[in-house]
């Protein structure tokens, strides 16, 4: 009882072991953040990585690719573990984007109607995935899309915009007794407009004052409106942004109720199963946008746009980024209407470039892609595997060979394997599917050459997806262990610091050990008290360092931002990282050690200190000055 | 857990003419530099229940030893002492401390009072370390009910929560004493209780032992440097050349 009893009457009331608190929260605080944010990183990548490749991966080390991939997909599809085998071509290219951004890109040639059996890209896209998902999750679907919703896609529970922005009796009240000030404040802007020399200032206030004239007839408008005004949101914006919350805001009015959510949401999971590179904007459309950027085409080529492919552009490529705070921007609706054109370079099995040169074809962009690996999204786009394909000179070719035509036959540069749980998210699983496939590969290679066909391309070898990626990923393995290590050695810092602390405390406590002694308390009671002090001071030290920990870890993309905006510092910088944002999830497992860690080595650091007090001779003790 | 007594409790209360301590042959030096000094040549002293005994002598002689070694406080290096027919200068440490926190009460010169603790918590010192946190739980209100009894008795009871620091030096000698006797000692050791007292608080304390002798039969081993105040208990003895003698 005098154990307890004193532990937290000399916490209370010395001061000074409230230093060893602060270190030892402190020492919680940086490991449990390093750990998060590296552990989280390597998680990411992982899952990432894993998320955008299959789970085996049949490759050839040679821009010219391997043949007879058909013949060893049905084969390794044969495998019961195996759920598809996808063919994938990797290449580089040129793109120009409406003759504004020329730029070169890493190409990927996808089967759009397989690739989700494989990897996880249909969740990467944003027109027909994610921002579904947003809506779902209650971002306010504008007007122009609640009609796309209805008409094109027949979901007829997704309600009209117009009648959400009705105004209310209130609200027109409000907008009547707001023109008066609506009227001076424009009457204000034509006076500054006399007043500035600087000719952008005079703009802006020329800007100002048709805004608000423009304003304030239509707010009259409106307010004499019958029953059925509706105020569009670009009106409603604007005129809360000129005189403030008198009507509602847009978005608050356009979000979805829960049947529209559900409706989004089932939409969703129905694009997902069926994500494609088709343009989805009606012809006419496209014609339209083409002829606007174009005025000098011939109305042949004007036509021919609608058979343009579909391209998926990786977010960085059309320049789609986060802003300062944390929003995406760039996404809007004219993207979908910018004709960009691809040059790509096929290559022999000879190694000489086919079609003399690069092969240029157009495209519209389809849908934007965003897996959060930044080396995808910064410069990647994604087209249709075949005609990838067939711009590559990779489709199969008549030839002739002493005399005699052959076909050479289609080749891909990479076989994308996905397997069933519980191999799929399993090394030594993936290891054992893998050590399955290769006798497939080489069969079907033996047999093709038994049968006298022709080989053209390199020979292919088989990898797990971790193997293919081990060089990144046993890096930021290596990184991690090594940070861990460094800022582990900084925390016994704390383990010392609480040892000097408490041989003061223990000192300045002889005599009171002493009394302690002479009233009975046994050398282990007294031993008792330090350890149990030490014991108590890791245990606050570390629940307060995990609640630190915690909100840091939680909130690191907020503090990041806002370090960067103050102090113009950018650590996270996503070229290095691989991703735009830092990982901010706790692992409970990794967590649970730190903090039991820090509580041993808080016992350990009071340990000497409790022995020598268990020690000291009572009458000694008494008598210590 | 309450401590278990380590052996069976006397079985007969003792009467009043029985050895209740006894010391044989006490012997203890001290290294002083490289020289040795012989305190304590063997001292030799039988306690009986209910007695006050006194032991005078000067500055440095010893007699606060020999009081430590027959308080078990301290180790002796020759000799014996018996406690209930025990010798415990051979039982372990745990059994003494046991012997101190149960048997023995002390007072200090020096009152040796805990800062951080109030007056009611010094006094409950010996029922803490007695008792496990559970079992100072149930017996809560008897323990705190046994503190504020003997406090009032040294007039106390306005001063439960106030800090060693607020006190006099009188109050504070007080509350040493009630510490002393929270559980109920067969012999408590006074080692210089009026030493750091003025002559009129001195009394005051004196009073308050001679009281408990009197009214209580608390058997008592006073040391003192004070002949006057040696005179005031039932037996004086001298230590003297390291070695006890009656008083003349």
């Amino acid at each position: 009882m005098y154990k307890l009893h004193l532990i937290f009457k000399y916490l209370r009331k010395r001061r000074i072991a409230w230093v060893s608190l602060l270190a030892v929260t402190l020492c919680v605080t940086m490991v449990l953040v390093v750990i998060s944010v590296m552990g989280g990183w390597l998680r990411m990548f992982r899952t990432s990585f894993h998320g955008l490749s299959g789970d085996i991966i049949v490759q050839s080390g040679s821009l010219s690719g391997f043949p007879y991939y058909n013949e060893m997909i049905a084969e390794i599809e044969k495998l019961p573990e195996v759920t598809a085998g996808v063919p994938v071509i990797q290449t580089f290219g040129l793109i120009n984007i409406n003759n504004r951004k020329t730029a070169g890109v890493q190409v990927f040639g996808y089967p759009a109607d397989k690739i989700g059996k494989v990897n996880e890209f249909p969740k990467s896209l944003w027109r027909q995935y994610n921002q579904w998902l947003e809506w779902a999750d209650g971002a306010a679907i504008d007007p122009r899309d609640r009609l796309e919703l209805r008409e094109q896609y027949g979901l007829d529970v997704i309600r009209p915009g117009g009648p959400l922005l009705q105004l209310t009796a209130e609200e027109r009240d409000h907008l009547r007794k707001a023109v008066p000030e609506a009227t001076k404040k424009a009457e204000a802007a034509r006076q500054a407009i006399n007043k500035a020399t600087d000719p952008a200032e005079k703009d802006g206030n020329v800007h100002d004052f048709e805004d608000l004239i423009w304003l304030s007839r239509r707010m009259q408008e409106l307010a004499d409106s019958p029953n059925d005004g509706i105020a569009d949101p670009y009106e409603r914006e604007m005129i809360r942004k000129q005189l403030g919350n008198i009507i509602d805001d847009p978005n608050e009015r356009l979000k979805p109720n829960d049947a529209e959510r559900a409706a989004a949401r089932a939409q969703a999971e129905k694009r997902l199963a069926s994500a494609s590179f088709k343009p989805f904007l009606p012809p006419d459309e496209y014609k339209a946008a083409f002829r606007a950027s174009n005025p000098n085409a011939k109305k042949d080529f004007i036509d021919s746009v609608t058979k343009f492919d579909g391209m998926i552009a990786g977010t960085g490529v059309v320049n789609i980024h986060k802003d300062a705070q944390g929003k995406f921007v760039g996404r809007q609706d004219f993207l979908y209407r910018i004709p960009v054109s691809l040059t790509v370079m096929g290559v022999s099995t000879t190694g000489k470039l086919e079609f003399g040169g690069g092969h240029e074809r157009n495209y519209w962009i389809s849908d934007t892609s965003r897996t959060k690996v930044w080396q995808y999204d910064s410069n990647t786009v994604y087209v249709p595997f075949d005609v990838l394909q067939g711009d590559l000179g990779m489709e199969a070719q008549q030839a002739e060979q002493d005399g005699k035509p052959i076909t050479l036959p289609a080749r891909t540069s990479e076989i994308h394997i996905g397997v069933k749980e519980p191999w799929h998210s399993s090394t030594q699983g993936l290891i054992a599917i893998r050590d399955k496939i290769k006798p497939i590969i080489n069969r079907v290679l033996e047999e093709k050459a038994r049968q006298g066909q022709p080989y053209n391309g390199a020979l292919p070898t088989v990898r797990t997806w971790e193997e293919s990626q081990a060089k990144w990923m046993g890096a930021i393995e290596k990184e991690m262990v090594l940070v861990t290590g460094l800022f582990g050695m900084i925390s016994v810092v704390a383990v010392f610091l609480i040892f000097c602390i408490f041989y003061m405390i223990v000192v300045e406590k002889t005599r009171d050990i002493g009394i302690i002694k002479s009233v009975g308390a046994t050398s282990s009671g007294v031993a008792g008290i330090f350890l149990g002090y030490g014991a108590v001071i890791g245990i606050v030290g570390s629940g307060l360092g995990f609640l630190v920990g915690y909100l840091i870890v939680h909130n690191i993309n907020t503090l990041h931002g806002w370090l960067g905006e103050v102090l113009h510092v950018q650590v996270w910088d996503p070229e290095v990282y691989a991703f735009d944002t830092i990982p901010n999830t706790m692992e409970p497992v990794r967590v649970a050690w730190i903090l039991g860690i820090a509580v041993i080595a808080s016992v350990i650091g009071a340990l000497v200190p409790a022995i020598r007090a268990a020690r000291l001779n009572p009458v000694e003790a008494l008598r210590w000055e | 857990m309450a401590r278990t007594t380590p052996q069976a409790a006397s079985p007969t209360p003792p009467n009043k003419t029985e050895s209740i301590l006894s010391a044989r042959g006490i012997q203890r030096s001290f290294r002083m530099g490289d020289s040795v000094v012989q305190v304590l040549k063997g001292c030799s002293l039988t306690l009986r229940e209910g007695e006050f005994v006194a032991i005078e002598g000067r500055s440095g002689s010893g007699k606060s030893t020999l009081l430590h070694i027959m308080g078990a406080l301290d180790e002796c290096e020759g000799g014996a002492v018996e406690f209930e027919g025990q010798d415990f200068t051979q039982m372990s440490s745990t059994h003494r401390s046991w012997l101190r926190n149960k048997k023995f009460g002390f007072i200090f010169q020096f009152y040796h009072l805990l800062p951080e603790l109030n007056v009611l918590e010094n006094t409950l010192l010996a029922a803490m370390i007695e008792n496990s946190w559970l079992s100072f739980r149930s017996n809560r209100k008897a323990l705190h009910a046994r503190a504020i009894e003997l406090l009032e008795q040294l007039g106390l009871s306005h001063r439960l929560k106030h800090r060693p620091s607020q006190l006099s030096g009188g109050e504070r000698q007080r509350v040493a004493i009630a510490r002393a006797l929270m559980n109920n000692p067969r012999v408590l050791f006074a080692d210089e209780p009026t030493g750091n007292l003025d002559v009129e608080t001195g009394r005051q304390i004196m009073d308050v032992i001679e009281k408990l002798h009197r009214d209580s039969g608390q058997t008592i081993v006073m040391v003192t440097h004070d002949r006057a105040l040696a005179r005031e208990a039932d037996r004086v003895l001298v230590l003297k050349d390291g070695k006890l003698e009656k008083a003349e």
